[in-house]
């Protein structure tokens, strides 16, 4: 099974917080199409004879692209490999683009997932946050999309300055009102050279500590899991089998290919395992798609065993002992970095395997970088 | 016949005395220059003379070297000139007054924009005393900001010479140079006409060469060297075969013969440098002469401090990386100790802070080694109860408090040349110092010299930088050894989760000991990152407890967002996270960064 990823760079404006890559205003929405196909096109041979289980539109603000001009390109993939019957398209939307028919027509095109990016449900966190819609708008966002799609996830930020336990409380209570089958939670992270951080450095605006994180952190894992959510990975939240296919299987190291500027793929071939990505430039991208690749990685012994680490901590789907014992020789050190962490209640052990303990998922990168060897 | 050394009364042995940045190097340039020793378009736009990375870096002299050239004067006599290169710092004074030892004559170089300083009177002091003829220069002379008659009247002041007699130039734009050279070969004396009397060669330098050992620099004092005859070191008393020996223009050019007077090098396959000490006298084994020339001394370390690897199964690189650095320094001295904090490491002897900074930056850059230095200290001289006097170089090994007697510690007199609107401020630094104030000399109207005696654990550490700041840079220090004296001495030491860290115990005043304790305990808690439990940061004197930090336990280390299938640079962030906790030393449970044991060096910032 594959994965596929487009990644549709265009925004209507950059969000304080972010640094992904994106370019602002839909001018060359439909020459990024044209050249999508391109890219589709000479990258044929990854797909022929492959059964496509999931295909992922990222952004960007992929619901600003129409969904005609979706549809077209799910026509050309599919006219190259063969779709499982089960297959998830999934489609990240902001919810002022969902208005009149726009998530029907969506639907129509085959999308059969939503990820809704609401954010908040507070207007003063979605303001603080810049965003272009109101909590009114995100909420009946939601119940439309959770009418009309198999599975709809909502996108939660906390930690925005001013935030409290009560704010926060709030918008988990709405989430869960939705009726929205998945819950992302992201901590929000300071980037570097993203406005906010700017703001954050210059002392005009002030987030809530890492303390308090990890308070509303802990407050949504306890939420969402009494409200039947299962907490997979460590921002995400999902009634059963309505996980994010694409997201999962990236984490699960199974082969993807990204298409459109800036997009990853993984892929088994016969060098290795392969890492690649498109160089994170439009306007390179649109003069010559079919030579998008700026990055390429074999995977050498250590790598897959620190990828292998990080991302089952990630999914907590259980390191085994033995195979912490391949790439280590479980050094002194470690042994001693295991034993605090068990003590502070991070990590347990079962069937010879170490799990992370809820208050251990926000240790996560901590514990991966102890067990990777030196 | 084999090319004889030249006539006695045609060698000129010179070296240059000036303070940091004054020109010395410039000026040198332009001798060679001058003399066609080199031209310009080989000179790489920077100083010649200095070949050390370090050396250009940091604008100083370290190792002396010397070069020789030839010059055929005005009234057309052929002459040969050594110049000799000291080293520009405080740290290395023995050095300095060996190579003037090594001369007839110093041209004292002043910046007419900068006036005297402190340093240049302290060598030009040593080459009065070593009888050298001293010719003033004034460089820097083109420069708009430039006060040449202040700055003569200065030097007259100084050393008492006319107005007439002392020289100007601009060593950058080459002005007065042609005049130097003849005023070089006027009043520099000839080397004494000794060629008659048994060897007698007097050792200023030496470096070690892989393929050859020690390459000893010396000057002729008495009688005659032969290529091939078999040579005796007065210090250790080892007899080697002199098998290359010559003169360095700028390279080494072998010759069969060095006669008294001349200024050359001895290949000897002498392995270990410190076989061949600054200062020793070289004579013939077999015809030797009856006694060494004079001001031979064992050079002691003043500051010592602890390298440890970082990476404790590093210790045997980090031994052999100081065995091959002292083969080229033979004042670097270390012995294996160990600490219950950082493992296996070395208590290193340095010369002075800049000595041991430059040997911590080789090993860095050159050896590639991740060390940690503990705070350097002074050797301390400790009187126990039992009668017994022991020296104490490492904090942690300082008796119990019950079984000492009294403690000593090494005293410097410091002079200290600024301007007299600083006066106060530096009476201020000298007394938070621990500093005896002496008397201050005018040396003219604006400028005064202040003498003071101090404990030189007070100013190894950050003296020199606030004594700069304070004085807005105009202000320049140079102190000599002068003995121990008895003080109230305590061993502060630092815990970590209630364990001491022997690696971060210091020796300090009574008087200061809270304070040093407050201040230590707060920039360690800004300087150890949050781990997985809090930490306590203790300081101690004895078993009660001065001071204490906490540093909170760490609430998360996760970045959430893990999407887009960037999977690479998620792992490297991982991997840049392990990188970093590679960089620290586990304390205990502690994990600590290696500047925490640098902390106390800049505790005021």
């Amino acid at each position: 099974m594959l994965s596929l990823y487009v990644h549709i760079p265009f925004c209507r404006k950059r969000c304080s917080y972010c640094d992904f890559y994106l370019v602002a205003g839909t001018l060359r929405m439909e020459d990024f199409f044209v050249a999508l196909r391109r890219e589709t096109a000479s990258r044929a041979s990854l797909l022929k004879g492959q059964t496509i289980g999931a295909i992922h539109f990222g952004g960007g603000t992929p619901s600003m692209a129409s969904p005609s001009l979706l549809g077209s390109w799910l026509e050309q993939v599919a006219s190259l490999a063969s779709f499982a019957p089960d297959m998830e398209i999934a489609l990240e939307a902001n919810p002022e683009d969902l208005k009149g028919s726009a998530a029907n027509e969506f639907h129509q095109a085959g999308v059969n997932r939503l990820s809704l990016g609401v954010q908040s449900f507070s207007s003063e966190k979605l303001s603080s946050l810049g965003r272009a819609h109101s909590p009114r708008e995100a909420m009946a966002a939601a119940r439309d999309a959770v009418r009309m799609f198999d599975s709809v996830s909502l996108d939660l930020i906390c930690g925005v300055p001013g935030e409290d336990r009560g704010v926060w409380q709030d918008d988990l209570e709405r989430a869960k009102e939705s009726e929205a089958q998945h819950v992302s939670v992201y901590m929000l992270s300071l980037e570097p050279r993203t406005l906010l951080s700017r703001d954050v450095s210059a002392g005009r605006v002030r987030v809530p500590d890492e303390g308090e994180q990890a308070g509303f952190y802990m407050q949504a894992l306890k939420e969402l899991k009494a409200a039947g959510y299962g907490h997979y990975e460590v921002s995400n939240f999902a009634m059963p089998g309505c996980h994010s296919r694409y997201n999962l299987a990236s984490w699960k190291r199974e082969p993807y290919i990204g298409y459109g500027p800036s997009a990853h793929s993984f892929l088994r071939t016969e060098e290795g395992e392969l890492r690649t990505a498109n160089e994170a430039s439009l306007s390179r991208y649109l003069s010559s798609p079919q030579a998008a690749e700026g990055f390429r990685e074999v995977l050498g012994e250590r790598e897959r065993f620190e990828e292998q680490v990080f991302l089952s901590l990630r999914i907590n789907s259980g390191l085994s002992i033995e195979f912490l014992r391949k790439g280590n020789t479980l050094p002194n050190e470690m042994m001693k970095a295991l034993e605090t962490m068990e003590e502070r209640g991070w990590i347990r052990y079962e069937n010879g395997a170490l799990y992370l303990t809820d208050p251990g998922f926000l240790f996560a990168d901590l514990i991966a970088a102890e067990l990777i060897p030196y | 016949m084999a090319p004889s050394s030249p006539e006695v009364s045609r060698i000129r042995n010179f070296c240059i005395i000036a303070h940091i940045d004054h020109g010395k190097s410039t000026l040198a340039d332009r001798l060679l220059e001058m003399t066609h020793t080199l031209d310009r378009t080989q000179m790489d736009s920077a100083q010649v003379l200095d070949d050390m990375d370090l050396e250009r870096e940091r604008g100083i002299t370290i190792k002396s070297h010397a070069v020789q050239m030839k010059y055929c004067s005005v009234a057309g006599d052929d002459y040969t000139l050594n110049l000799i290169d000291t080293p520009g710092h405080v740290d290395f004074s023995y050095e300095v007054s060996r190579s003037l030892a090594a001369c007839e004559g110093a041209l004292l170089v002043v910046d007419a924009t900068q006036g005297v300083e402190a340093q240049t009177i302290a060598n030009l002091y040593l080459a009065i005393e070593a009888g050298l003829e001293i010719i003033p220069v004034i460089n820097k002379i083109d420069l708009p900001s430039s006060d040449v008659e202040g700055v003569a009247s200065q030097i007259i002041d100084l050393i008492g010479i006319e107005r007439e007699e002392i020289l100007q130039v601009s060593a950058k734009a080459g002005l007065g140079v042609p005049e130097l050279m003849e005023a070089i070969i006027a009043r520099v004396p000839s080397p004494a006409d000794n060629g008659h009397l048994p060897l007698r060669a007097l050792i200023f330098d030496s470096v070690f060469d892989a393929y050859r050992g020690a390459v000893v620099y010396l000057r002729i004092v008495d009688g005659v060297l032969r290529k091939g005859d078999k040579v005796r070191f007065f210090a250790n008393n080892k007899v080697f075969l002199a098998d290359e020996i010559g003169t360095m223009s700028m390279k080494r050019q072998p010759k069969q013969v060095l006669e008294a007077g001349d200024v050359g090098y001895l290949i000897c396959s002498i392995k270990d440098v410190k076989d061949a000490k600054v200062g020793d006298t070289v004579t013939h084994a077999d015809a030797p002469a009856d006694k060494r020339l004079a001001g031979y001394k064992d050079v002691k370390p003043m500051v010592f401090s602890g390298l440890y690897p970082v990476n404790s199964n590093e210790f045997e690189d980090l031994r052999e990386s100081l065995e091959k650095l002292s083969l080229n320094d033979a004042s670097l001295v270390y012995t294996p100790e160990t600490s219950v904090a950082l493992g296996f490491g070395f208590r290193c002897g340095f010369l002075g802070l800049l000595h041991m900074e430059i040997i911590q930056e080789r090993l860095e850059r050159e050896y590639n080694m991740n060390i940690i230095t503990t705070v350097p200290n002074v050797e301390y001289r400790v009187l126990m109860t039992n009668g017994e006097t022991v020296i104490v170089d490492n904090p942690s090994k300082m008796p119990d408090t019950a079984r000492i007697t009294n403690v000593e510690e090494p005293y410097v007199s410091m002079q200290i040349i600024t301007l007299a609107d600083y006066i106060g401020n530096i009476m201020k630094l000298g007394m938070e110092r621990r500093g005896e104030y002496r008397n201050t000399d005018y040396l003219d109207t604006k400028r005064v010299c202040m003498h003071f005696e101090f404990p030189l654990s007070e100013i190894v550490f950050d003296f020199h930088d606030r004594l700069k700041s304070i004085s807005k840079g105009y202000a320049s220090m140079d102190y000599e050894y002068i003995g121990y004296r008895e003080s109230e001495l305590v061993k502060l030491d630092v815990l970590l989760n209630g364990e001491p860290v022997d690696a971060l115990s210091i020796i300090v005043h009574r008087s200061k000991a809270y304070d040093w304790g407050r201040k230590l305990c707060g920039k360690l808690k800004g300087i150890i990152p949050k781990q997985m439990y809090e930490v306590a940061i203790q300081a101690a004197i004895g078993s009660r407890i001065i001071s204490r930090e906490t540093i909170s336990a760490m609430r998360k280390n996760v970045l959430a967002k893990c999407y887009g299938g960037d999977i690479s640079r998620k792992r490297k962030l991982i991997e840049k996270q392990k990188e970093g906790k590679k960089r620290m030393k586990q304390v205990g449970r502690v994990e600590v960064p290696q500047e925490a044991f640098l902390a106390i060096l800049n505790i005021d910032e």
